[in-house]
């Protein structure tokens, strides 16, 4: 008798459980970006300095990088040098018939 | 001090960096001014846009005025040689200084004649600009540095009266 009771008190309570638990389906995607964002919590925080040299240690990175400020520097010397040179060359001519020129 | 690996590599790219940047910024700068510079008359060809058949007669031109000009700067120190055994030996130095001078003034006329002899070899435009140019570049410093003198206030060592 008691066993009877027993067994319906329990079926009551599993169907007022059930009756609880709301049956909404999970969002497309929802475990993947669960597992990404603990991956994210658990990766240390990336610095300036380690930006940095991780663009160093990538071959194709720092070429691509030095070749850039190698043609920039040699395009300013160039610049330089034409403008150096042109004077040169002018005080190079006048000194050669103005013997003077170049005590100046 | 204790610096990280991180720090270690940026700092010896950075190093790297600037070397190669300085050493492409030098050598280009060398050469294009030595390219430039390549001889005495490389600036006349380049400024006055000279043609090969003018090039060739202001560089006829300029080898001939060239041992003329030498032979007067050898004059020239030949007299101011002179000038100071006058001074030394106690002489007046009125004459040794007039022969000079007239030297001098010898030198620069017999340049600006090869000035003007250059300006013709010249297209009209050009030879016109060449002869202003070359006036200011060599008389231009004298008549800078007489007018000069005229500004210096009485005081000092100026002549003009204020």
């Amino acid at each position: 008798m008691s066993e009877d009771v027993k067994q319906s008190g329990d079926e009551k309570l599993e169907r007022l459980v059930r009756a609880a638990r709301p049956s909404v389906e999970l969002p497309p995607g929802f475990q993947s970006s669960v597992w990404r964002r603990i991956e994210e919590g658990q990766m240390p925080a990336v610095g300036i300095l380690e930006r940095l040299a991780g663009w160093f240690l990538t071959p194709r990175l720092a070429t691509a990088g030095l070749a850039a400020l190698v043609i920039l520097a040699a395009g300013a010397g160039a610049v330089h040098g034409m403008r150096t040179g042109e004077r040169e060359a002018r005080d190079r001519y006048v000194a050669s018939v103005d013997p003077s020129y170049s005590h100046r | 001090m204790n610096m990280s690996r991180a720090a270690r590599t940026v700092l010896l790219g950075v190093l790297i960096a600037a070397v190669a940047a300085a050493l492409a910024y030098l050598c280009t700068m060398r050469l294009c001014s030595r390219q430039m510079a390549a001889d005495d008359l490389s600036w006349l060809k380049r400024e006055f846009r000279l043609g090969d058949a003018e090039m060739q007669r202001v560089q006829r031109l300029h080898e001939g005025y060239m041992p003329k000009c030498r032979d007067m700067c050898a004059r020239i120190a030949e007299k101011q040689g002179e000038l100071e055994k006058a001074l030394e030996k106690g002489e007046a130095p009125d004459a040794k200084l007039m022969e000079l001078a007239t030297l001098r003034a010898q030198c620069q006329a017999q340049m600006l004649r090869h000035f003007e002899e250059v300006s013709q070899a010249m297209p009209p435009e050009q030879g016109k600009r060449y002869l202003i140019e070359m006036r200011k570049l060599t008389l231009g410093f004298h008549q800078d540095f007489e007018r000069s003198m005229g500004d210096i206030p009485a005081s000092g060592h100026g002549h003009a009266d204020r």
